[in-house]
């Protein structure tokens, strides 16, 4: 099964994210690799058994960020924005839910369609599939923030601008200063 | 419009799409006027909506009638500008004309009320926010200034101000030439350490140098014509090995040789040597070997 995910980054290529502790809002760059994740975690969260093959073509495993503001620890997952979140859910609803449902739906009228013979008490199922829905969209992200490089392992981070109180580094977990 | 506005406005739109996108059809008419509505009044849609207006004419009687006849046709100009703008001109038209989108969908088969307004949803309204959306993006990327950018050091890789000097070790007559590098390694936001500048008067000289060999990161010996390691050289050497010895990589011992000059003392060869035939190699194989680096660009304060 393949379908297509598109995230959408901000002019510098950072997504936005949300703390889920604090809930405030920063930014870090994706790999494919880590939209794979977001992906595989919200199949699995709606309770589907289809994401071992999303979670078998990647050998990292999910990180962990810390916020920037409350410096809470998250795995990268938890870390997504309800827009990001939803955009998930109506991708995999589109993509993996509803077809199977049609499947399923289908072949219920298959059996239970042709009613019953003499002596059984049979019900009659019918199904139309529905219009399929929308492709959903993502963005577009404004690029908003300022950009943290963090030195202890070379990767970039937006936070809210005028923001310098950050205390560790949201990749490595560091104790940094803002300099 | 600054940051802020152009993120809240953006925030705002996906709101209002992804409502009349996904939301349930029971409430398409509320989501519709809603995202019409924020169309017409948003300062960043209006930057992107209103050049086309001015620019285009679109007929969407015509395609109306062509649309809700069969058999139908819904085919859209093939300019992106114009097509954006026609797109917009349809979901405005389309509140007047509810017949219209009702016969729009029973021309392609859809019977049910709910799958009219699924078929109207993916042929002019997904188009239509799809676009909008990338349009949007450059209107805001044009409009934001380039994010700045600000380093975040670990704790672990700040040194105290009491161990980042460069002690410039050198004969006297040699004076001429060890300021070339003090005061240009001044001038990048180094601290170099040389005895005249650097002691106070009537400073006893054994401990003052011994002092500037504890509060630096590396010691720095020019070997010209003139160098001899004895006396107070020898006993530089000396202090600079048991600093190595003491600070392991937080303390370099570099060697800059000139041509024809002496001998590098043999205490030193171990450690980092170079041999340069200007001060400009001497300055880059210097900088080079520091344990400390300096940090990231700004602008001086004057031109701010």
């Amino acid at each position: 099964m393949q379908y297509a995910v598109s995230i959408s980054t901000d002019r510098d290529g950072f997504l936005r994210r949300s703390c889920a502790s604090c809930g405030r809002d920063f930014k870090t760059q994706i790999s494919e690799s880590e939209l794979q994740w977001a992906l595989a975690f919200q199949v699995q969260r709606m309770g589907l058994d289809i994401g071992s093959d999303v979670l078998s073509t990647t050998n990292e495993g999910p990180r962990v960020l810390r916020c920037p503001y409350c410096a809470f620890p998250g795995k990268d997952q938890d870390m997504h924005t309800d827009e990001t979140v939803n955009y998930l859910k109506r991708v995999i609803l589109r993509e993996v839910v509803m077809p199977q449902l049609n499947d399923f739906f289908s072949g219920l009228e298959n059996i239970f369609g042709r009613g019953g013979s003499r002596g059984q008490v049979s019900i009659r199922f019918e199904h139309t599939p529905g219009v399929k829905a929308l492709r959903p969209i993502h963005g577009p992200e404004p690029p908003d923030m300022d950009i943290v490089e963090f030195i202890c392992c070379g990767k970039k981070a937006k936070v809210a601008g005028g923001w310098t109180d950050v205390q560790v580094c949201v990749f490595c977990g560091a104790e940094v200063i803002v300099l | 419009m600054d940051k802020e506005e152009i993120t809240e406005s953006l925030r705002e739109f996906k709101r209002y799409r992804d409502d009349l996108l996904h939301e349930d059809t029971s409430t398409f008419d509320h989501h519709y006027e809603r995202l019409l509505e924020f169309c017409k009044k948003d300062k960043l849609l209006q930057s992107v909506l209103s050049p086309l207006e001015q620019r285009h004419i679109p007929d969407v009687d015509a395609w109306w009638k062509a649309a809700t006849n069969r058999p139908s046709r819904t085919s859209l100009p093939s300019d992106p500008d114009e097509e954006l703008l026609f797109l917009y001109r349809l979901l405005q038209s389309a509140e007047d004309r509810p017949n219209d989108v009702c016969a729009l969908g029973i021309a392609h088969g859809h019977n049910k009320q709910k799958e009219w307004l699924e078929f109207f949803r993916t042929l002019i309204i997904r188009p239509f926010a799809e676009q909008l959306s990338n349009r949007l993006a450059q209107a805001a990327n044009l409009a934001t200034p380039e994010a700045r950018a600000a380093q975040a050091v670990p704790y672990a890789r700040i040194p105290s101000p009491k161990e980042i000097r460069i002690f410039l070790s050198h004969k006297s007559v040699d004076k001429p030439l060890v300021y070339r590098y003090y005061h240009a390694l001044k001038t990048v936001g180094f601290d170099p350490w040389i005895d005249e500048r650097n002691m106070p008067a009537g400073a006893n000289l054994e401990r003052e140098v011994l002092r500037g060999f504890e509060e630096s990161c590396a010691a720095v010996f020019f070997i010209t014509e003139s160098f001899k390691d004895e006396k107070y050289l020898a006993a530089e050497v000396d202090y600079a090995i048991i600093q190595k010895r003491k600070k392991e990589k937080k303390f370099a011992i570099i060697t800059l040789r000139y041509a024809n000059a002496a001998a590098v003392p043999g205490l030193l060869t171990p450690y980092i040597y170079k041999d340069i035939s200007n001060d400009l190699e001497g300055f880059d194989a210097l900088v080079t070997a520091l344990p400390i680096e300096l940090g990231t660009c700004r602008w001086k304060a004057a031109a701010v």
